[in-house]
């Protein structure tokens, strides 16, 4: 099944695109999800209410392209995740996490160190980072999502960058990753 | 000193060239877990959302086949002749020449006193009194037209409402009959019928006969009667319409019958009570007030995800004066309840705490490892979805405008008008800009929700079937246009409601 098959499937509520929608992409989104929730079960909440969402709204697609389904299956994950982090928050549950519970991840050591050097912001920088550096939100819309005013999101997200790529440079000379 | 240096590289790196580099290693990211439970639960989800609120429409879709049905068995029952008013038409057995003389029923006021039927000669010999009487028998009576008078309209109320003694029309279901009089007998009707301030109609139809056809029981009396008589001939002639002796009493008979522009139809002004009850569906519009220029889409996104609107119904009495024209007006009270349903959603939170012998560690800024614990405390956040009615509940005053076309059976038009909303209550809950809910009734509604909304405009069309001369029965669609935003003016999203609306009842002529 291309591409377009599954996209145009799962705008005709094909189960059997929906199906394929959700073996060829869910493993990417699971990753996405558990970046912001660090919780493997939550992540999976959030994958299961995204998939859903991705369900309901995927016939406002414009363009049937690999690149931009993964990219706007990914922004409406994010924004359920954030959902999920606004409701813990709300419930005043505060989560311990431990790396080594987490799934294997197929990361590389690459990935493992972009993993942990994330895990070391603070979570509103790491928030700020992840949906404008990561996922393409301008700051308008992290503004409104996270709702604080896009002067934050633009200061934040500088700090958060100088934060980001220190920990991440150390982590590799650390490892002795460095390209 | 080696990290030093790679940090001053990593920090004079492009932010374009670091972005692009990560977001490279990003793209790559995938996570193994188990996919076959997670896609199970996706599709049972699937399978839930797609139930259809079929039953919503079903009831009123049933209502409206059983008053379609209803209404067509009705139609065709009405070929049988039922009606209050008759023409006679004499006949003159030298000249072979119709007389007319018209029997005819009038309004059920005139009705009561005038419960004749035609009777034998010697009734017939009275001049100024009815032509009709009961026979020999005892089976019907003369009774006199006491509630004469030349310039008041005696017809029936209704065109369509016709009495017909003896029908010669075809596809009548009364046969004609010839009903033998002397000469002087017939004189002495067409006599009769010359003298001014004298209607030449009377009624001839039996309030009291129980039969489900009286006026059909009544032919066949007559019919046997004068089944023996050979000179009156009961004909219907254009039982619609109305004449007057009037000022034209000097005319002669002959010329009378056939000169219908003395006949003129007069309606009078009506009053009319109605009942209706139905059922209406929301067609909803959100749109979201403007965060520093930009749409707050998050929360009409999250609003739009949550509340969907179900269906509601409405009941109400008005009052309705029609012109002869077929004009109207009608105003009246209504209350009108609307339902949403919201799926909000619980979460559960299960902590599990684990020791673990290994220890926990992590990096800290420096690249060293910190000890964080030998315990790992596991949080699993499930959410349940939980579906919740929402009701708007409005009392309204409708004030409509309208005209119709009326024929025999059918009473088809239009109407325009507003719905001024006398009161509106909303009791629910509420999603909130923040993603929490918020319950809300008749006291804080103003947190979310207008306290009152003004008033809507409203079309519809009207269709209407008389089921007798006094009862209508109708169905009228209707479209509500409200172009103020039910949300209050201060709320982060505005929501603005239109109605589609079905409505049916009886209208109750006075």
């Amino acid at each position: 099944m291309t591409v377009e098959q599954i996209i145009t499937g799962c705008i005709n509520k094909n189960r059997g695109a929906q199906k394929e929608l959700f073996y060829s992409y869910s493993k990417s989104l699971m990753a996405t999800a558990f970046r912001y929730t660090r919780d493997e079960f939550a992540a999976k909440d959030v994958v299961q209410e995204s998939f859903i969402k991705i369900y309901k709204s995927i016939n406002q697609l414009k363009t049937h392209h690999e690149g931009t389904l993964i990219s706007w299956m990914k922004k409406i994950t994010a924004r359920q995740a954030l959902r999920y982090l606004e409701q813990r928050k709300s419930f005043q549950a505060r989560q311990t996490t431990s790396r080594s519970h987490t799934v294997e991840s197929t990361a590389n050591m690459q990935m493992a160190d972009v993993m942990k050097a994330l895990e070391m912001l603070p979570e509103g920088y790491r928030n700020v980072f992840q949906l404008n550096v990561i996922e393409g939100y301008s700051h308008k819309e992290i503004g409104a999502m996270l709702q604080i005013e896009p002067s934050t999101s633009r200061s934040q997200l500088t700090r958060a960058r100088s934060m980001f790529y220190e920990k991440w440079s150390e982590l590799e000379n650390y490892y002795g990753n460095v390209k | 000193m080696k990290n030093g240096q790679n940090l001053k590289i990593t920090m004079e790196m492009s932010n374009k060239y670091t972005n692009e580099r990560l977001q490279k290693i990003i793209q790559a990211e995938s996570m193994n877990f188990d996919q076959d439970a997670l896609w199970s639960a996706i599709d049972d989800q699937l399978g839930k959302r797609r139930k259809p609120l079929m039953w919503l429409w079903l009831i009123p879709g049933l209502l409206l086949v059983a008053l379609a049905s209803w209404m067509w068995t009705g139609q065709s029952n009405s070929n049988q002749p039922v009606g209050q008013e008759a023409t006679v038409l004499f006949l003159d057995e030298k000249s072979n020449e119709k007389e007319s003389a018209s029997i005819a029923a009038v309004n059920d006021e005139i009705d009561k006193p005038s419960k004749a039927l035609i009777a034998n000669e010697e009734s017939l010999e009275k001049p100024t009194e009815s032509i009709i009487k009961k026979n020999a028998k005892g089976k019907s009576s003369i009774t006199p037209n006491k509630k004469t008078n030349p310039n008041q309209n005696i017809s029936s109320k209704k065109p369509d409402a016709s009495t017909v003694i003896n029908n010669t029309s075809s596809g009548s279901n009364i046969p004609t009959t010839l009903l033998n009089l002397n000469n002087n007998s017939a004189n002495s009707i067409n006599t009769e019928f010359a003298q001014p301030q004298t209607p030449i109609l009377s009624n001839i139809s039996d309030t009291k006969n129980t039969s489900t056809t009286p006026e059909l029981a009544h032919s066949n009396t007559l019919n046997a009667d004068f089944n023996n008589k050979k000179s009156l001939d009961l004909l219907m002639a254009k039982p619609s319409l109305v004449a007057y002796q009037g000022d034209e009493a000097e005319l002669p008979v002959a010329n009378f019958k056939k000169d219908w522009s003395l006949c003129e139809i007069r309606e009078p002004w009506s009053f009319l009570i109605e009942a209706y009850g139905g059922f209406s569906y929301q067609l909803v519009s959100n749109s979201t007030t403007l965060i520093n220029g930009e749409p707050n889409t998050d929360y009409l996104n999250l609003w739009e995800d949550a509340q969907s609107p179900v269906g509601g119904y409405q009941g109400g009495l008005q009052f309705v004066v029609q012109s002869p024209g077929g004009f109207e007006i009608a105003a009246g009270a209504e209350f009108q309840r609307l339902a949403e349903k919201v799926e909000s959603e619980r979460t559960i939170i299960e902590r599990i705490r684990i020791f673990d012998p290994m220890a926990y560690f992590t990096i800290d800024e420096n690249g060293n490892r910190i000890f964080m614990g030998d315990t790992v405390t596991q949080t699993r956040i499930t959410t349940e979805t939980r579906t919740t009615e929402l009701r708007h509940t409005l009392l309204n005053i409708p004030i409509r405008l309208g005209y119709m076309l009326k024929t025999e059976n059918w009473n088809v038009g239009a109407h325009l008008g507003v719905v001024l909303h006398l009161d509106y209550g909303f009791e629910g809950i509420a999603i909130m800009p923040n993603g929490s809910y918020m319950e809300l009734n008749n006291d804080n509604q103003e947190l979310v929700y207008q306290s009152s909304l003004g008033l809507s405009y409203s079309a519809d069309i009207h269709l209407g079937r008389n089921i007798s001369d006094h009862v209508e029965l109708f169905i009228r669609p209707e479209f509500r246009y409200h172009h103020e935003p039910w949300t209050s003016d201060n709320h982060l999203l505005s929501t603005k409601i239109q109605l589609v609306q079905a409505q049916g009842g009886l209208r109750y002529r006075f």
